[in-house]
């Protein structure tokens, strides 16, 4: 088991290393100017060029490259280009909380939701229940997320006025009591201050609600697929004929082995979790990592979008490699045999 | 005598009518939005932020254009653009997938290690970099990062559709025939391959739609007169918070109804052409 994901990892970290490379060059060609920025219009040729000497950009691109690869491994990821003095590194670990508390809460919905009406689906096929949860999940995977944001937020914000306009501040959140950290939920909820979890969670029901429509799309289709496959087999048909209760059958047996490629295609859809993570959190004018990477390719600051794309991407590919011992764990057949 | 049972088998399928019906409207939106449309789409022909009236049926938007005639000429724009990306996609993939899957070995290995790269990538944001250096400011930098994203799904899906292929007797059959390989590849492989790429390309339409429109309402599509539903978007989202919802309703639908068109006729073909993956 440990030796299976220790060999995983190993794996993993020449992908990482390309990801990194092809992350630099491509935002290497990023039409950015950082003595503009920094020096306004009218600056001098010479302060232009003892700008550029200062952050290091005179060097070759594989010099470059080398510097900033032996820097990230420390966490030390450069200077903002428009903000000097302020590191890469401080700006994300101010937004990473946000993105990494939406996200979860996202998933956590996604998967409570898509695991219920996938199972409800295949349970009563061609049912009321059923045809919801298709739709759910067709028109799910068609509407863009940003339009679905807007849209969330024209009616039950603006016009029922049910929910808060988004605001993830801790001001917001709790306007006297002072944070820590910048996880306002859970925060919130380990101190045990529930009025200030309870304005979070009411802060971040839409965000969180509209994201969470991108996963549970996928997890429901195959939740419900894989479902009528494992209701069909032989052994489910023995549980009830011992006159093992049709909730059981459902929810014990079947949901079991049915979970496998669940799993998988949760892992999967991390990817698109993170990229309609991107699209949400402008929506919102959610202070994450998503805002952070999109305002900074607008405005061209090159050591920021490096650094968010990568943590994206690593992020990424750590889940998956995740979900393939995860998924090992599961499945005792995969166990011994080795590789499957 | 098989695709005689493929369109049976379409016809007889509801999902398969309800798309062709959404994606008639849209093309229909798209070949007659010159008659349909009274006023010029980029051009300011009213007042702007003016609720719908009979001279706008749809009312205008921040720059007094005219929702109506941009949602109709914005479809050929998505349009264009979802077919250009994956047809970009294809003409990439489908080589690469190819030659991967046949060659085998190094080559393969070679290919494969790069798709995964590219997978090691959320799509969105992989899209987000590419449009950024390329520009932006226009449909074909959108239709570019698009469409570059989709390279692994067809080159995936082609190289193993060929290594399957590979082994049949009857390729044996062309090469004991004295075919060269190329030949057999391309002539003969590939287009016994064909049935899962068209459905995924399908599908693929509907995702590049979907992603392009992300694109330009994030600033990185055309500029803000052309009449594109990301970038009528864009302009929607700023009166959001004063209820003006004329201007942000029709074109998100619009893009909504195109990708499930496009979805449901995809999957409509999946299940036609394979009847195990049938729902």
């Amino acid at each position: 088991m440990l030796g299976f994901a220790a060999k995983r990892l190993l794996l993993a970290l020449p992908l990482l290393l390309v990801v990194s490379f092809l992350c630099f060059s491509l935002t290497d060609l990023l039409p950015g100017d950082p003595t503009a920025a920094r020096l306004g219009q009218h600056r001098s040729k010479e302060a232009a060029e003892s700008v550029r000497r200062e952050l290091g950009l005179d060097a070759p691109f594989l010099v470059r490259y080398g510097r900033f690869l032996s820097g990230a491994v420390r966490f030390d990821l450069g200077e903002d280009w428009l903000k000097p003095g302020v590191t890469v590194s401080r700006q994300i670990a101010t937004k990473l909380p946000a993105t990494v508390e939406l996200t979860m809460v996202a998933m956590l919905v996604a998967i409570c939701f898509g695991l219920i009406l996938g199972c409800v689906g295949a349970a009563f096929p061609r049912r009321i229940v059923d045809a919801l949860g298709q739709v759910v999940a067709v028109v799910g995977s068609s509407v863009p997320v940003f339009w679905l944001g807007m849209m969330a937020m024209l009616v039950f914000a603006v016009q029922l006025e049910w929910l808060p306009l988004p605001d993830w501040s801790p001001r917001a959140v709790a306007p006297d009591a002072r944070f820590s950290t910048r996880f306002l939920l859970l925060e919130s909820l380990f101190r045990g201050d529930f009025a200030a979890f309870w304005k979070a969670l009411s802060l971040m029901a839409l965000p969180a609600i509209v994201l969470s429509t991108i996963p549970l799309a996928v997890i429901t289709r195959m939740t419900r697929a894989t479902m009528i496959e494992e209701l069909g087999k032989d052994y489910v048909r023995t549980a009830r004929a011992k006159g093992v209760g049709e909730r059981s059958v459902v929810g014990r047996h079947a949901l079991r082995n049915a979970l496998i490629p669940v799993v998988t295609i949760t892992g999967l859809q991390t990817g698109a979790l993170l990229g309609g993570a991107v699209l949400t959190e402008t929506v919102f004018a959610w202070p994450g990592l998503g805002t952070l990477v999109v305002t900074a390719v607008r405005e061209h600051n090159t050591p920021v979008v490096v650094a968010g794309v990568l943590l994206f991407s690593a992020t990424f590919v750590m889940v998956n490699l995740l979900v393939d011992v995860l998924y090992h764990t599961i499945d005792p057949r995969l166990r011994r045999g080795g590789r499957a | 005598m098989r695709s005689a049972r493929v369109l049976r088998r379409l016809r007889r399928d509801p999902l398969f009518w309800v798309g062709a019906v959404l994606l008639g409207l849209v093309i229909a939106m798209a070949l007659l939005a010159g008659p349909l449309s009274a006023h010029a789409p980029d051009q300011r022909v009213g007042e702007p932020r003016v609720e719908p009236s009979a001279a706008h049926v749809l009312g205008t938007d921040g720059n007094g254009y005219d929702v109506w005639s941009r949602l109709l000429h914005g479809a050929r724009t998505s349009l264009l653009t979802g077919l250009a990306a994956v047809a970009l996609a294809l003409a990439i993939g489908m080589p690469l997938g190819a030659i991967s899957g046949w060659s085998g070995g190094f080559v393969d290995g070679l290919i494969m290690r790069t798709v995964d790269v590219m997978l090691a990538f959320p799509s969105v944001l992989l899209a987000l970099v590419i449009a950024a250096v390329a520009g932006g400011g226009s449909v074909s930098t959108l239709i570019l990062a698009v469409g570059v994203v989709q390279v692994p799904i067809f080159a995936r899906q082609v190289r193993a559709s060929v290594l399957q292929a590979r082994e049949e007797d009857w390729v044996t059959a062309c090469r004991a025939g004295g075919l060269p390989a190329a030949r057999i590849l391309f002539r003969h492989v590939l287009p016994n391959c064909l049935a899962p790429v068209i459905v995924l390309a399908t599908l693929g339409i509907g995702s590049a739609i979907l992603s392009a429109a992300g694109l330009s309402w994030l600033g990185l599509g055309p500029d803000p007169t052309a009449p594109e539903w990301g970038v009528m978007l864009q302009d929607g989202f700023k009166y959001v918070r004063d209820r003006e919802q004329w201007i942000v309703v029709p074109p998100g639908a619009a893009i909504a109804v195109t990708a499930l068109g496009f979805n449901l006729l995809g999957d409509a073909l999946r299940s036609a052409l394979d009847p195990r993956m049938a729902r």
